[in-house]
């Protein structure tokens, strides 16, 4: 049983993707295909929201940063909102609060991207 | 005369089969034992079981290559004399020593999409000290956290 929920949704040229549980090595690989098909539609935002998930380490982390640069080149912005102190701390260990864009809540996230 | 006995210190253990859904179980593990046996805060909690959790994925994924047949340990004491907490982490997977590789800056990690790199940052960056040995076939990883 995956210890991660995903649900996704679309308002207008963005989209967001709503987390709930664990993101770890064993659920990486379910968000990286729905991440991917993300990208693939040419939105011209993604947003994650994190306000329900508990936990991530870095192969939950690799999936946003590998990306970066392509989301980059084809005009879609990524940005990472609600994360709770656990999380956000994971990102300020690795200094990757300064090269992703993370903000504290949705509609800051709607209004920066 | 008085007799003064040795304590030793209690140890936690907890195996699993070596496949990544099994993390969760040993997340668990290691925080219910650093929480209710030695009653660390949750915020170094979470760091310590971060740490433990990139070392046995690292391990599951690619020193055992997600052989379910093979078994991965984790124990949990206190080191009473260096006052801090010991995670011992034991498999048959390939040795890996990740005392000794040098971390790249984040940026290199970031633009090379190297995710294993990102882990074993955290790891150094979180842990105080880190031994890894080799007994036989079994690698033993010691990481130590100063409390």
């Amino acid at each position: 049983m995956s210890n991660i929920k995903i649900t996704v949704e679309e308002q207008g040229d963005k989209q967001i993707i709503r987390l709930s549980g664990e993101l770890d090595a064993s659920s990486a690989l379910e968000l990286d295909n729905v991440l991917q098909e993300s990208i693939e539609g040419q939105f011209t935002a993604i947003l994650i929201d994190c306000s329900s998930l508990d936990y991530i380490s870095s192969p939950g982390i690799g999936l946003f940063t590998s990306r970066i640069e392509e989301m980059e080149q084809q005009g879609t912005s990524l940005v990472l909102f609600g994360l709770k102190d656990s999380v956000s701390t994971v990102f300020e260990i690795l200094g990757l609060d300064q090269l992703l864009k993370i903000v504290s809540d949705e509609y800051e996230a709607k209004s920066t991207s | 005369m008085s007799m003064r006995q040795k304590v030793h210190p209690k140890i936690y253990s907890k195996k699993v089969k070596c496949n990544v859904a099994n993390l969760g179980l040993l997340r668990r593990f290691v925080t219910n034992t650093l929480k209710k046996q030695q009653q660390l805060p949750t915020e170094l909690v979470s760091l310590i079981v971060l740490a433990v959790d990139e070392v046995c994925a690292n391990r599951i994924i690619h020193s055992s290559h997600c052989n379910e047949q093979d078994a991965i340990e984790v124990k949990v004491s206190t080191d009473k004399e260096k006052a801090g907490i010991l995670i011992e982490i034991k498999d048959r997977g390939d040795r890996f020593d990740i005392s000794s590789y040098n971390a790249p800056p984040i940026n290199e990690v970031v633009s090379n999409r190297q995710n294993g790199g990102m882990g074993l940052i955290l790891v150094k960056k979180i842990m105080d000290h880190i031994q890894v040995e080799r007994e036989g076939d079994i690698t033993i990883y010691r990481l130590f956290k100063q409390v």
